[in-house]
């Protein structure tokens, strides 16, 4: 067989190997996985930092630019 | 000094503290709101104030800066985003954050080249609400 030059042959595909297969679970399989109490609070633990950060940074925005835009 | 005193002066120092949320109580919190007013209306008080109507001129030209900081805040970073990034929506979120941070920039060189410091901004749009409300309550009753 022809052989490509060595450091050239691809080590991943950029195209499926195989006819794609409808609903085919995408890693990282969460639905399989049990849930567990440590997933579940990282997940509501970055979900609550993101809201208090935003509170955060919004709250005082808004009260600034209230007094300026609002009257 | 026993326990009571001490919980009345704790309530006291937070009722100071937070003594500027009256303002929004006040603004935003009534009961019925306001009708709402045009420029004309506001331009009228400033001509009737000679104490916070030049403030309020100067606050309202202030977003002026404001804008114009915007502008060129969610330009700059926004054209960066564009020039360097590879994701869409980061561009998008580029331009967001560039125009919030010139809009806090802008509003802050309003603030000194207006002297803005120096006013009460609260006070100035107090006093033009309760004008407001006076000059409503005035046409209802004629």
């Amino acid at each position: 067989p022809k052989m490509l030059p060595s450091g050239c042959r691809p080590l991943h595909t950029s195209h499926p190997l195989s006819a794609p297969v409808a609903n085919r679970p995408l890693s990282p399989h969460l639905p399989l996985k049990k849930p567990q109490l440590s997933a579940t609070f990282s997940i509501s633990h970055r979900i609550f930092g993101a809201a208090l950060g935003a509170a955060i940074i919004s709250i005082p925005l808004a009260t600034k630019f209230s007094l300026m835009f609002d009257v | 000094m026993g326990i009571h005193e001490h919980v009345e002066g704790i309530k006291a120092h937070w009722a100071k503290n937070f003594s500027f949320l009256d303002y929004f109580k006040k603004v935003y919190g009534r009961d019925k709101p306001l009708p709402k007013w045009t420029d004309a209306d506001v331009d009228e008080f400033i001509a009737s104030d000679p104490v916070y109507g030049p403030q309020l001129k100067a606050m309202r030209e202030s977003r002026k800066f404001a804008l114009g900081g915007a502008l060129v805040g969610g330009a700059h970073l926004g054209g960066i985003a564009l020039k360097y990034s590879k994701a869409p929506h980061g561009v998008v979120l580029a331009t967001g954050f560039g125009a919030i941070c010139g809009a806090v920039v802008g509003s802050e060189v309003a603030e000194h080249w207006y002297q803005l410091y120096k006013t009460d901004k609260q006070g100035a749009n107090l006093r033009f609400i309760y004008w407001w409300e006076d000059k409503v309550a005035g046409n209802q009753k004629s």
